[in-house]
């Protein structure tokens, strides 16, 4: 048996995957992940140090890990880069001013080495807030389209109402699935 | 002793049984471990046997063993390998202990390393080369990446352009209320010596660059940002309250969640004691537990230590809290 079958046997196995959640801070991340486990999301403090929840879905065990964005906290990412399967970029697209961050920080984890595997999914957040861009603005702003080094996709969401979180999951799901447990 | 003679066997029988099913157990797990071990030392092999190779490539460059000529095709060859290496790291990760995943980590990184620093060295050589084609190649595409910034940061300068709220004012008087503020975004910036009351509920607050003013406001239903301010008065009811790069004011809080400082000196809390006509119905419209108030816990980003308090924000005195109307 060759080791990439092996290798697809034991992930099926456990289809397991380790997800990592950033962002700039206030973009969301936390309502997000308590949203999807169905917690209380009135009482959300600013995210101190990380989060990480599992969550099963679709027969799949979700790491989820959601790490705070306040500047103080955003050298301490690179902690969580290990061994991460996909990453979700969380954007408040009511946040106007702060784009370019936004988007500067995003090109700057793509380079980064250890997260050379991993699939990006985009969560373009708070569409229910009337002055919210569309995702396609978002897409644009953040320069998307010039991504070639990882598979990436966006989607318009809202942690509050709850509308389109599962269809990117899912994307994600099945982008990552595809990729490490059908390698041949 | 029938009975007995009868069970005997059968018992005998039933713990043969499970001695069996122990060790054929036992036999899978090995079975299991040896295949785990397999696979790990196959994969160390592989790894060990392509990096040597590339190393291998790396030094015929390094000691100009390739013809000039050939050494941006050399070059790229070397690059492929090492993502190819990557790849095959990367897909493996999950059987690997941590210390197999450092060790391949940190030899992939030196094998980039060099590369890098060989095509540092060779680059101009293969400029002189390849003058005409390549050079132009590469002038046009980093046209064109500049273009994107450019457009990107026009777009940016429009949004901001487009804020709705009270912007670069000195020593003023201003009410916004009800509708025109009700779950806006709602920007207050380049204020000095300023009073403004917000008699409603925005949806977002963002405040910045505002020196010795008083700023009051109804329950804001999500955020406010507090950001490069000084010698000022907030009187504040939000879900969250984030304060950056501030220093020497002092808040009346009304807050669901927690406050947070970073990069903030000399910040002094005290309960929210503003009023107005309808800020009850303000309050009970975003269904807000009026009880549940954490103005006196504020988390200081920039102190994590957590067996003593942080130096920057302290409660206000209650003989020194004013009062507003
Ligand atoms: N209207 C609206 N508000 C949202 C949405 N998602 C989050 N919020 C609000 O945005 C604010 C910040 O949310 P958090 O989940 O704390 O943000 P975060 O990304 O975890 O922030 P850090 O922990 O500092 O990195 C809160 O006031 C949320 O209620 C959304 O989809 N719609
Ligand atoms: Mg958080």
């Amino acid at each position: 048996m060759g080791l990439l079958t092996v290798l697809k046997k034991l992930k099926q196995k456990e289809k397991e995957m380790r997800l990592l959640m950033l962002g700039l801070d206030n973009a969301g991340k936390t309502t997000i992940l308590k949203r999807f486990n169905g917690e209380d999301i009135d009482t959300i403090s600013p995210t101190l140090g990380f989060n990480i929840k599992t969550l099963e879905h679709r027969g799949f065990k979700l790491n989820v890990w959601d790490v705070g964005g306040q500047k103080s906290l955003r050298s301490y990412w690179r902690n969580y880069f290990e061994c991460t399967d996909g990453l979700i970029w969380v954007v408040d697209s009511a946040d106007k001013r702060r784009l370019l961050d936004c988007k500067k920080e995003l090109h700057q984890l793509l380079e980064e080495e250890r997260l050379a595997g991993a699939t990006l999914l985009v969560f373009a957040n708070k569409q229910d807030l009337p002055g919210a861009l569309s995702f396609e603005e978002i897409r644009d702003v953040l320069d998307l389209t010039s991504i070639k080094t990882h598979h990436w996709q966006i989607v318009g969401c809202s942690a509050v109402t709850g509308s389109h979180l599962l269809e990117g999951i899912d994307w994600l799901i099945d982008d990552i699935s595809a990729r490490i447990f059908a390698l041949d | 002793m029938e009975a007995s003679a009868e069970l005997l066997p059968e018992r005998l029988q039933r713990r043969g049984r499970e001695l069996q099913l122990e060790r054929q157990r036992k036999k899978q797990d090995r079975e299991q471990e040896d295949s785990n071990r397999k696979d790990v030392n196959y994969f160390l092999d592989q790894f060990a046997k392509n990096s040597l190779e590339i190393e291998s490539d790396l030094s015929k460059l390094a000691c100009g063993m390739v013809e000039n000529s050939l050494i941006p095709s050399a070059i790229s060859k070397i690059n492929k390998d090492i993502q190819t290496l990557q790849k095959y790291f990367s897909a493996s990760t999950m059987i690997l202990c941590l210390h197999d995943v450092r060790k391949s980590q940190e030899r992939i990184h030196i094998l980039q390393q060099s590369l890098q620093e060989l095509e540092v060295k060779l680059l101009p050589k293969k400029k002189f080369g390849f003058k005409s084609r390549k050079a132009q190649n590469i002038e046009t595409v980093e046209v064109k990446v500049v273009d994107e910034t450019d457009s990107s940061e026009a777009l940016q300068k429009i949004l901001v352009e487009n804020d709705f709220g009270i912007k670069d004012k000195t020593n003023e008087n201003i009410v916004m209320r009800g509708n025109s503020i009700s779950d806006k975004d709602v920007a207050l910036s380049n204020l000095t010596d300023c009073t403004i009351q917000l008699l409603g509920s925005p949806g977002t607050l963002h405040i910045s660059n505002v020196k010795n003013c008083t700023i009051m406001t109804g329950p804001v239903v999500r955020s406010v940002f507090v950001e490069n301010c000084r010698d000022c008065k907030f009187i504040l009811a939000c879900q969250q309250l984030r304060v950056h790069l501030s220093n020497d004011c002092d808040f009346y809080l009304h807050v669901t969640s927690r406050a947070i400082i970073e990069d903030t000196v000399s910040v002094r809390v005290a309960p929210y004691n503003w009023s107005y006509e309808g800020l009850d119905q303000d309050f009970l419209a975003l269904g807000w537990d009026c009880k549940k108030n954490h103005w006196d816990s504020v988390d200081d980003f920039n102190w994590l230590a957590s067996d003593k308090p942080s130096p920057n924000w302290s409660i206000l005195p209650a003989d020194e809290r004013m009062s507003w109307s």
